[in-house]
């Protein structure tokens, strides 16, 4: 199933990712004789991916997504719901097998490689734990890796501190691809190169995600790369998905008020939008303190008087998921 | 923000935490006459003691019960003012204490006052200028500071200052005010001479944080320069972590004034103290240890709450 | 004294300082040749100890008491007749070998200690943080003291000299938390960055991403401390020495050395002079190390 190729089962319906009712709840310690209080990072999220196919997630910082990707991931806390890939529910708690089927690429190419081990040494760590690959196959399976992410095979006897940022997140996706997972998460995994090495990383990783037949979660601040790339959008404000459908219906038509506020920041929608510049009026949101009802209520142009009070339960509209008292049952 | 009603509750916040730390520190002090091998009781009265002394002690400490329990008596006794009695000269721990406290006082408060005169300007005038020679002197001379044996400075002091010139005596206490001073200012110099370095370098570390912090600029920027500036801003801001650094190295300036009661012969608690734990003489080895180190837990309160009346920021947390 | 506990006052590892990296490179590497020189010396005549001493450093000769330097004694005699110069040689191979002890045997055990706490957080980290408090606010040196005083000195112990055990237990007891709060420090910034959370996603068993990932990663200021302490116990041991209650006679001891021969310091005062210059370049040579070392691992 691994190596299925072709775009052929882009959208196939063959199961990949699936996320129900997903919570992720923090304690937040507080200090002498206070009570510890709780941070809502992600509230109840459904998503699925296709095997095959992306899910581009945006929303502004902090509205949960690295903690969505976390729970995805394994690494992160799941406070209730549930994650599957494949139809096989995978909990916290994995065993080696299961945590091998959903992979991460991590932001920070500084910090997301051990500085102390040679990229030889890291990767068929992976493959031998895991008995991927045997004796000289454990090398060549290693440089092959390598080949696939577009570095040469000599790499293997270096450190990470030898490597430019691009050429150390490429190293970051062959680790993610040697655990040959069916899902692929990358959290905003080109938000700290430049934009030329941006455009070529993320091709990358489409061009696998087709090949391979991997669910890509591909987590983003730029609007811009999501909707050339993603088969699908996701929109996140406060730990809530707000809106999700098809990428073109959602940004040809926006139906969430927070996803039209977000495009409307974007003066030209395929114009690289710098982080954080979204024209949103109001306080910036506090996850330590998210409103009653509607999270958006308070920088909602629209709001209506039961926004402030009744939570919007998701609705499905043509395929796009909306949640926002706007867009009430059966419209 | 009530300033007050915080401080009340910093001060009675900062009270409870010394209680669990009280329990701690007797504690380890509780179990120096529990590490030592065979019969406690037997090693506190000495070898001429009969079986049946021994035993009437074992039973009076509670050696021949559980170890909380023994702690529980330890405690109680304690209470009472009762630390036992010394197994060489019989005479009671506490008139011990008693009598050998004076010399101790005299050298902690030389040893400190002087090192902090010396450390205190070192830490300004690095912090002003720094990356300096100054500075970089400071710094090495911080860490091969580190390394001074303080007896044998002491000794060494003797041999070639105070020997040669007769202004300081070699050894004791000395009579009177002007004796007991000219009997601390070598020791106090030996202990500052280690010391002072080492609290300047973190003095100068924690000046910078304050000079390089954003309220320094604003004073800058509204055109407060030179000493008025560091008057004002910086020696305020300082005083805080320069009284907590104080604090921490009581410790280790108590060790120095106890080695230095014995380079120069002064019978304080440091020296009897090295007395009884070189003869065995276990209480008094005891009650001693047990002096200096609630000294050092009533300094470090004592910093804490100075620190409540000199940096109003400090709250309870 | 540990290192790791007056770090807020010698503060070695200043972060503070506003420097260029190439500089504190080369400086780092000039304190490293200088300081290793030094430590590299003392460790060679602590190993050939036999080779370079001229004469028994426990022999005594009454005939020949409080000799001059010079002739056949380098630096003289004491005052049992006993060759000053071998007796200093001697003493090195002591110092060294319990000075390296009190710091290793502690580091391990708060190393093991501290890991643990910071990895797997529960019980064993809230006791890590609480002994730290105590430790700080406890005058350790003092209570090290009267511990000695109460164990007594007992007899020599496999490889370990007379009264040498006694000294490393009492280090160790209260050492290990110093380094076990060290280490938990850096298991807690560790574990935190990506390359470890990739480690736990690839789903590597917790002591292997421990052993393999976290650890490497955390040990850098432990191995500065480590070298910096070895000085420090050193010059601890020999204080308790000097004050008979660390390593007793008549093994050859810098501290001890000083306290037998200081009666005689008016007029011999080389007697006194040469075993504290011994404890203190050595020390030096150590810190040098330990500096050099921090530039250096700064660097990286
Ligand atoms: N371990 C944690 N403990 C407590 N709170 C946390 C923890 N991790 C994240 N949070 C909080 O949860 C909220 C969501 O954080 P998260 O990192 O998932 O957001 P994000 O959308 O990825 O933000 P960014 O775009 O900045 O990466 C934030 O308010 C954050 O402060
Ligand atoms: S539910 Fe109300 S507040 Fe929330 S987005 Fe819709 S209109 Fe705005
Ligand atoms: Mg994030």
């Amino acid at each position: 199933m691994l190596q299925t190729t072709g775009l052929g089962v882009k959208g196939s319906g063959v199961t990949g990712l699936e996320v129900r009712g997903l919570h992720v709840r923090y304690r937040v310690p507080a200090g002498l004789g206070r009570k510890p209080s709780y941070v809502d990072a992600v509230n109840g999220a459904d998503l699925s991916v296709a095997a095959g196919s992306s899910l581009g997630v945006v929303g502004e910082s902090g509205c949960g997504k690295s903690s969505l990707a976390r729970a995805i991931c394994g690494i992160g806390p799941i406070t209730s719901g549930s994650v599957s890939v494949g139809g096989v529910e995978l909990t916290r708690r994995r065993d080696r097998a299961a945590a091998r089927r959903v992979q991460m690429v991590f932001q920070d190419p500084t910090s997301s490689l051990n500085p102390r081990r040679t990229i030889g040494s890291m990767l068929r760590e992976l493959l031998t734990v895991h008995g991927l690959r045997t004796g000289a196959a454990v090398d060549r399976r290693a440089a092959e890796l390598l080949e696939l992410v577009g570095l040469p095979a000599s790499a293997l006897g270096d450190r990470p501190h030898a490597f430019s940022g691009g050429q150390r997140q490429r190293i970051g996706i062959a680790r993610a691809l040697a655990l040959e997972p069916e899902v692929l998460m990358a959290d905003e995994a080109v938000s700290a190169l430049d934009v030329s090495t941006q455009a070529v990383v993320v091709d990358l990783l489409h061009t696998l995600r087709a090949e391979l037949g991997l669910s890509l979660v591909f987590i983003s601040h730029d609007l811009g790369v999501v909707r050339a790339v993603c088969d699908s959008v996701a929109v996140m404000y406060l730990g809530t998905i707000v809106e999700q459908g098809p990428t073109e219906m959602l940004f040809e038509s926006p139906r969430h008020p927070y996803t039209r506020a977000l495009l409307d920041a974007v003066p030209r929608i395929d114009v690289v939008r710098p982080p954080g510049s979204a024209r949103l009026s109001g306080e910036p949101p506090s996850p330590l303190d998210v409103p009653t009802g509607c999270p958006f209520h308070p920088r909602c142009p629209v709001a209506v008087a039961r926004c402030r009070t009744e939570q919007p339960v998701p609705v499905e509209i043509d395929g796009q998921t909306v949640s926002c008292h706007l867009w009430p049952h059966g419209s | 923000m009530p300033a007050t009603g915080s401080r009340y509750t910093f001060v009675w916040h900062r009270l409870l935490q010394s209680v669990p730390l009280l329990l701690a520190v007797t504690f380890l002090v509780f179990l120096i006459t529990k590490v030592t091998p065979g019969n406690p009781a037997r090693t506190i009265l000495g070898p001429k003691a009969t079986s049946e002394q021994v035993s009437r002690l074992s039973h009076q400490l509670g050696y021949d019960r559980g170890v909380p329990t023994q702690y529980w008596r330890f405690l109680e006794r304690l209470v009472h003012g009762d630390l036992g009695d010394s197994a060489r000269t019989g005479n009671a721990v506490t008139s011990v204490i008693a009598t050998h406290l004076a010399p101790t006082v005299w050298m902690v408060v030389a040893s400190a006052l002087l090192t902090s005169l010396v450390a205190v300007p070192l830490a300004w005038a690095a912090a002003a200028h720094r990356d300096s020679w100054l500075d970089h002197l400071l710094r090495t001379s911080s860490i091969f500071a580190l390394y001074l044996p303080t007896f044998w400075v002491g000794l060494v002091l003797v041999r070639f200052v105070a020997l040669p010139t007769g202004w300081f005596p070699v050894s004791g206490f000395g009579d009177g005010v002007t004796g007991h001073l000219r009997s601390v200012v070598l020791p106090a110099i030996s202990l500052s001479l280690g010391l002072a370095p080492v609290v300047a370098r973190s003095l100068r570390t924690a000046m910078i944080d304050v000079l390089e912090s954003d309220y320094v600029a604003a004073a800058r920027a509204a055109g407060v320069r030179g000493w008025s500036l560091f008057r004002w801003y910086v020696v305020r801001n300082s005083l805080s972590p320069a009284v907590s650094l104080l604090a921490v190295q009581i410790g280790f300036l108590l060790f120095g004034v106890v080695v230095l009661e014995v380079t120069f012969d002064i019978n304080g608690l440091g020296s009897e103290l090295v007395t009884a734990a070189v003869g065995k003489d276990l209480l008094v080895t005891q009650g001693i240890t047990l002096v200096f180190a609630l000294a050092v837990v009533v300094v470090n309160l004592v910093a804490d709450l100075l620190l409540v009346v000199i940096d109003p920021r400090v709250r309870a947390s | 004294m540990t290192a790791a506990l007056v770090d807020p006052l010698i503060d070695p590892l200043d972060n503070s300082v506003n420097e260029r990296r190439s500089a504190a490179s080369g400086r780092g590497r000039a304190k490293l040749v200088v300081g290793g020189s030094l430590v590299a010396a003392f460790v060679l005549v602590a190993v050939f100890a036999g080779a370079i001493a001229p004469h028994d450093p426990l022999k005594q000769d009454l005939l020949h008491r409080l000799a001059d330097p010079g002739g056949a004694h380098l630096l003289g005699t004491d005052a049992l007749g006993r060759d000053v110069f071998s007796r200093l040689v001697y003493a090195t191979r002591v110092d060294l070998r319990v000075g390296v002890l009190c710091a290793v045997v502690p580091m391990l055990v708060g190393t093991l200690v501290g890991a643990t706490a910071g990895f797997y957080g529960g019980v064993a980290d809230t006791l890590v943080t609480r002994l730290i408090d105590l430790v700080q606010s406890f005058p350790v040196l003092v209570f090290f003291l009267a511990l000695l005083g109460a164990l007594g000195i007992p007899q020599a112990f496999l490889f370990l000299g007379p009264g040498e055990l006694p000294v490393v237990i009492v280090f160790a007891a209260v050492g290990w938390i110093v380094y076990a709060r060290l280490i938990r420090g850096e298991v807690l910034r560790v574990r935190e960055l990506d390359y470890v959370q990739a480690a736990r996603a690839a789903g590597l068993s917790r002591p292997r991403v421990l052993l393999r990932h976290v650890l490497p990663n955390a040990v850098n200021q432990t191995i500065v401390y480590v070298v910096l302490d070895v000085g420090l116990a050193i010059l601890a041991m020999a204080t308790l020495s000097f004050l008979g209650l660390g390593i007793p006679a008549p093994v050859p001891e810098w501290g001890a050395m000083i306290a037998e021969n200081r009666p005689y310091f008016a007029d011999q005062w080389w007697l006194v002079v040469t075993p504290g210059l011994s404890v203190s370049v050595l020390g030096v040579g150590l810190a040098l190390v330990g500096d050099g070392l921090d530039d250096l691992l700064k660097q990286s």
